[in-house]
């Protein structure tokens, strides 16, 4: 039997065209309290590092370009 | 560039100066969080920024300092080219509420044309309440653009004055807009029962319902008696929001006369009219509203129940 043995994706999810990490915006990895988000040091833009989300939603809510977004798994909304 | 303290200030300060405005925009962010009074500078500094989108995250954070201190860049900023910063510039001076920003926002109101911006400024005139706005108040009422000519309603309104009851009768009845149309007619309370109470049941026949509610809702605060029959008639409007209007300001005029109308309304199937029916109901307290009261006793709404019972100890207190 086929086993999956790595997710393909996370939860949160950056777009990476509207981040501004890269200029020095912390303001999503600043407000998760699961500190799961970090900067990625090859792009120097945030992404999600570990997948243990509370679906609390500032980091969506608070970042000032728009650029995150919450994926809800469908049994949680 | 001018030296800071404040070494996180400093900071800030050097990265405003940036040529990349991504990192300008940033350090905007972080102006928030720093108590510094000197802050204010910065954060003026930045809503001049060459770069909409600085001057944008500048604009939103405006709010967070004293008004006073950055007045004449949010005067400045009024007529940003840049909606969301003049939005902001806006609502930030309608914060200030001191009679000393009136000269210079009378000043930059005669030199703007733009619908937006008049209208920025008026909603800050407002509750400074300074005799001077009237003027240019009453010569906005006519302005083509509908926002413009509800903020001059609104300072009229805060005005007070017995003398500009004629244009804001005139705005309330046959204004263009339902939305001045019902700014204009809640406005008109200030005065007395007698000099609005017509026009007021005029405005029940609206075509907008807001207007209308508007109207049954001054009728009841002014407690203007000689619209008792127009209130029990508005009491059938076609839309509920009217008829709970209308059923509160029955029960504060306090007449018998309405008691089968709220009696009507009391049936409803909208269970907020009830609500406001039985309340009005219990207002009245006579023996004549008992019926209706006890019926309510057994409503589907808890809220209602709830209302009944005191409107029956109203009746027990009143006999």
């Amino acid at each position: 039997m086929p086993t999956a043995t790595q997710r393909t994706s996370v939860p949160v999810i950056i777009d990476e065209d509207k981040c501004i990490a890269d200029k020095g915006c912390t303001v999503c990895i600043d407000v998760c309290p699961l500190d799961v988000l970090w900067i990625n040091p090859d792009t120097g833009k945030a992404h999600m590092r570990y997948d243990e989300c509370w679906y609390c939603m500032p980091c969506e809510a608070d970042c000032p370009t728009d650029a995150v977004k919450v994926e809800i798994p469908y049994l949680l909304r | 560039m001018k030296q800071y303290d404040d070494p996180e200030l400093q900071e800030i300060a050097e990265k405003l100066a940036d040529p990349d405005p991504g990192i300008r925009r940033v350090a905007v962010l972080a102006l928030v969080d720093s108590g510094e009074p000197e802050a204010a500078e910065l954060l003026i500094q930045a809503l001049k920024d060459e770069d909409p989108a600085v001057r944008q995250e500048a604009a939103k954070v405006v709010d967070e300092f004293d008004a006073e201190d950055i007045a004449d860049s949010l005067l400045a900023a009024l007529s940003d080219g840049d909606e969301v910063v003049r939005n902001a510039a806006a609502h930030a001076l309608a914060d200030l509420k001191d009679p000393s920003v009136a000269p210079p926002l009378l000043a930059a109101l005669e030199r703007s044309d733009d619908p937006f911006v008049v209208a920025g400024i008026l909603r800050a005139l407002k509750p400074l309440r300074v005799a001077a706005a009237q003027t240019p108040a009453l010569h906005r009422l006519s302005d083509d653009d509908a926002r413009v000519r509800r903020e001059a309603v609104g300072v009229l309104g805060w005005l007070k004055a017995v003398e500009n009851l004629p244009a804001l009768i005139d705005r309330a009845r046959s204004d263009a807009d339902p939305e001045v149309r019902r700014a204009a007619a809640g406005a008109l309370v200030y005065a007395s029962a007698e000099r609005v109470g017509p026009p007021l049941v005029a405005i029940l026949d609206d075509p907008h319902w807001q207007v209308r509610c508007e109207a049954a809702l001054g009728i009841g605060k002014l407690d203007y008696q000689a619209g008792l029959e127009a209130l029990i008639a508005a009491s059938r409007d076609g839309t509920w929001q009217v008829r709970e209007k209308a059923a509160e300001a029955l029960g504060k005029l306090g007449g018998v006369a309405a008691v089968p109308a709220l009696g009507e309304c009391a049936r409803d199937a909208m269970s907020n009219l009830r609500k406001a029916a039985i309340g009005a109901l219990g207002t009245i307290a006579e023996p004549e509203c008992r019926p209706y009261i006890e019926r309510a006793l057994d409503d589907p709404d808890p809220d209602v129940r709830k209302l009944a019972r005191w409107a029956q100890s109203q009746l027990d207190n009143a006999a």
